[in-house]
Formats: structure tokens, sequence, C-alpha cells
């Protein structure tokens, strides 16, 4: 299914990146130096304290909005900087926190979403790539008449990831998909995605809060400093694959966990005193 | 739903046989009306068996629906065009903002003043408050849409054109048709006001008529029609809505 050389595709290279929102003059720094490379086909997971910019990372990345300082490279080409917003499109798809299906399409509408409006495949064609890929990624076909409110958020969730990978896109844009799960459910999307990515090994870039779901599922845990963002430290996740749960109580997985566990909680200690200040 | 309606004729009965008020004996007991409606030699020349009745009903169904169809055909595009560009909604909304407060029977002398023939003001003010109903509908839908399938519609490569036919219009859709409802009962009513000030046929024309000539039975006969036919009206546009939305239909039949 993956096409030829796609391996090769998806290398993110985000160069000094700055971002200052200047709605009414008061400047607000979102990004400052921010610095950091993903191979291709890496799964790299950001975390940092609530309003720490990683969002605003990533809609940059979509296209959503515009750099203003510093460059990203998609694939060793100039992609955004100071002059160049790139508009969103197919190679970049985002997976959206709240969950972003069409409610008046059925599934497989929504998942044919991407090759018909860019023309790339015939209707029929694409209905049969994607009751496959549905069927591939946890038996999804079976919903493909269903409505996405008919679904469950975990399925709705599923449904969403094999509408992004429909359009083989160079990175694949997570933007805490799994924020509004409980933690039973969370497991689950956890051991689905890996399947995933084991099945169409695209560049991940994983927003999210959460440390532990980071380093299960990540090559690479990036930690971002509170406002204005940047990387404060990148950390390498030698845990092999497949991942399984087992190794969530192994020593390797304990003393990244702590690395993590403290730098951010650096950060955040940060934002929250400068809250207090701000306030006093 | 039988109840409520036994219960409102009963009520109708009770009011005209026992409320000792004197204007309240004159008015036609439920019989009385019915008996009236039915017949082939109908009193007062109006009842289902007579051509006239439906030459009224005729007009005003006219009316009503082209001025709502004019309504939809301008209200919709006006409003998607108001949610969609920030400008363009401050300065329509500033001149819906101030004629939309003017009550639309205030509308109709100048209406006619202006307009060519009665016919064509009956359906202006007819139109005017059902556009503002569909305008201001469309555009809360338009807004109340989530920017991320908008966002997402982008993302998987849909042009200017494809967001606003598979994400903003559908999108806006459960409100447009909120705002139809309304659109509609709005015009009936504004119809039946418009009729009794100047037109020579409709339903609101038969009961000032029938009231210049102190004729209740008829004056409630044309009440009722105008009642049934406001509520056949609302019942097609929720029909007409149901199977354009039926996403909305299965996500509610589904017990999940």
């Amino acid at each position: 299914m993956t096409a030829p050389g796609s391996e090769l595709r998806g290398g993110l290279s985000i160069r000094r990146a700055g971002k200052t929102y200047d709605p009414r003059g008061a400047a607000v720094v979102a990004l400052d130096e921010c610095s950091l490379n993903v191979a291709p086909g890496e799964f790299a997971a950001i975390v940092g304290p609530s309003g720490c910019g990683k969002s605003t990372l990533l809609n940059i990345i979509a296209g959503f909005d515009g750099l203003t300082d510093g460059e990203i490279l998609l694939d060793g080409k100039p992609f955004a900087n100071r002059d160049l917003s790139p508009p969103p499109g197919p190679d970049r798809v985002v997976v959206f926190q709240n969950g972003a299906l069409f409610p008046w399409m059925n599934v497989l509408d929504n998942v044919i979403y991407g090759p018909t409006r860019q023309r790339v495949l015939p209707v029929d064609d694409a209905r049969k790539k994607a009751m496959e890929m549905l069927r591939v990624c946890g038996g999804l076909h079976t919903a493909a008449e269903r409505f996405p409110t008919q679904l469950s958020s975990g399925m709705q969730r599923r449904v969403e990831i094999v509408r992004a990978l429909m359009n083989e896109p160079a990175v694949l844009l997570l933007d805490e998909p799994f924020r509004a799960m409980d933690t039973v459910s969370k497991t689950v999307m956890h051991r689905h995605l890996l399947d995933v990515h084991a099945l169409y090994p695209k560049t991940v870039l994983f927003i999210t809060h959460d440390l532990e779901e980071a380093i299960y599922l990540a090559d690479t845990v990036y930690v971002m400093t509170t406002r204005p963002g940047h990387i404060k430290r990148a950390l390498r996740v030698n845990l092999p694959r497949p991942r399984t749960l087992d190794m969530l109580a192994s020593q390797a997985y304990l003393d990244l966990k702590r690395q993590v566990a403290e730098d951010v909680h650096e950060e955040a200690k940060k934002a929250f005193e400068r809250g207090e200040r701000e306030l006093a | 739903m039988l109840t409520g309606y036994a219960l409102a004729l009963a009520v109708w009965y009770a009011s005209v046989k026992w409320v000792p008020l004197k204007a309240f004996t004159r008015m036609p007991d439920p019989w009385g009306v019915i008996h009236e409606w039915l017949s082939p030699q109908p009193a007062y020349g109006i009842s289902i068996f007579s051509a006239a009745y439906y030459k009224h009903i005729f007009a005003s169904t006219l009316r009503a629906w082209a001025a709502f169809a004019l309504a939809v055909g301008c209200g919709i595009p006006l409003g998607i065009l108001m949610g969609w560009s920030r400008r363009f909604n401050a300065y329509a909304s500033a001149l819906v903002g101030l004629l939309r407060p003017v009550p639309p029977l205030a509308w109709v002398p100048l209406a006619i003043l202006l307009l060519p023939g009665v016919e064509v003001a009956v359906v202006f003010v007819t139109f005017l408050v059902a556009f503002f109903a569909t305008t201001l509908n469309t555009l809360v839908g338009v807004q109340s849409i989530d920017p991320d399938h908008i966002r997402a519609a982008r993302c998987l490569g849909a042009s200017g054109r494809d967001v606003l036919l598979d994400v903003i219009i559908p999108g806006a859709l459960p409100q447009i048709f909120t705002g139809l409802q309304i659109a509609m009962g709005a015009a009936w009513f504004s119809l039946a006001a418009g009729e009794m000030i100047a037109a020579q046929y409709g339903l609101g024309f038969l009961i000032m008529d029938a009231y210049s000539l102190i004729q209740y039975p008829t004056i409630v006969i044309a009440m009722g029609t105008l009642g049934l036919m406001g509520f056949i009206s609302s019942a097609v546009i929720r029909e007409v809505g149901n199977r354009l939305m039926r996403w909305r239909l299965e996500t509610m039949g589904v017990a999940r």
C-alpha cells in the first residue's frame, strides 16, 4: 500500500522558528528559537505545559498560521518562513483534538474525501482503497455506511486517522488526539496507533501533554519550554519496537519518564509562578 | 394529541356557552362552524363546496410560497456571504439591523405606492419578514460551523468551492432549516395582515370581508384555514429538511 520512496519523505527541519502574535500592540511570543529535526518516518512527540506553543508549531506546519522568524524545511526544501506560508494541503494532514470528521458524511465518504477532491483517484478506486485501509486498520470497514456520530469517540478517531492516511501524507500531524479519552480507551488507541504506524510508516508529529503516552509511542520525545516555546531537551526513546505494555514497567522506560517528568515539571512550575506574578 | 384537540374544542364550546359576556354569545360554537364549513349550501357562501373558498386559498398559498421562495433564494446566499466575509457582514448587518425592526405592516403603504400593483406589494411585505428570518438564521448557521471542519477540508485538498459545498452548506443546514420554519410562519403571519389591508382575494381578505358583513362562521372558517395552511407548509419544510439531513435522523434514531 505504501507508495514507492515514501520511506524517504517527510523529513522536517525546523530552524530557529519564531512566532509572535501581535494583535493590538501587546506582543505575545509563542515560539522563540525553536529548533528540531524530525527524520523521515520518525515518530516524534512534543510534550510541554499547557500554552507552551506546541499547538502553534503544529498549526504553522499544517499551514493554518505563519512564521514570524526562522524557517521550516520539508524534505530539504524551504517550506515556511517569514515571507512564505504554505496553504494547508494533503502532504501534511492534521488529526484534530476534538475530531473533525464531517458529521453529514458517512465513514466511507469521509475517508475518500481527500483523494476524490484532489482528483488523484476516481471514486470507485478511492472506495476500494478506503475499504481496504479501513479493514486493515482495525476492521473499520464494517462501519463504512455509518455516520460518525453513531460511532464511539475511539472509532471516530481511528476513522479520522485512516482519512488522513488515504492522502499518503509526508507528515501526519496529531494534535492531542486522545486528550478527551479515559485511560482505558487511551491504551486501546495507543496500541492501535502503534499498529497503524507499523503498517504505514509515516513521519508523525504527535502533540501531547501526557508524558507516558509520548514515551510509549514515540522514537523521540521533545520537551518544550514554557512560553516563549523552544525545545528544552530531545530524548531518544531506546525501547524496541513493537512496543508492548510490559515495557511500561521496564527500567529504561522508568528512567526516561523520570527525566521527562523533571523537565516538564520545571517548566510547568515556571509557568505557574510567572502566572502568579502577573496576577499580583 | 387527540386529547389536546378535544380539549381545545371543549374550551371553545364552553367559552361560547357559559362565559357570561354578551359579545361571546354571538360567537358560533364549534358545531355551527363545522356545519357551515362542510355544508353544500353554506349560509354565508363559503364552505368546502364553494369555488370561491378555493380561490381564496389558492391566492394566499401562491403568495406565501412565492414570497417564501424569494426569501430563500435571496436570504440563504446573503446569509452565507455574511458568514463567509467579515467585511461584508459588517456592511450587511448594519443595513439588516436598521431595517429588521421595522414592523412588516409599516411597509404596506410605501410598498403599495412604490411597487406596480397591490399584488406585488402584498408579496413584498410577506417576503420581507421571511427574508430576514432566513438570512439571520443562515448567518448563525455558518458562524456555528466548527472551524476544524473547514481546516480539515483544506488539509484534505478541498478548494474554496469544495469548502462551500461540502462544509459550509451542510454544516449550516440544520440552522438554515430552523430559519425556514420561522420564515414560513412569519410569511403567513404578515401575509394575512397584508391581505386584510390590501387585496381582492386571499384568506386575510376573506376574514376582513366577512367581518364587514358580520359573518362569524366565515371568519372562523378563514382563520382555521390559515392555521391549516401554515401547519401544512411547516410540515412540508420539515419533511424536506429531514430528507436533506438524513445524517441527523440516523444519529438520533440509533440508541447507543
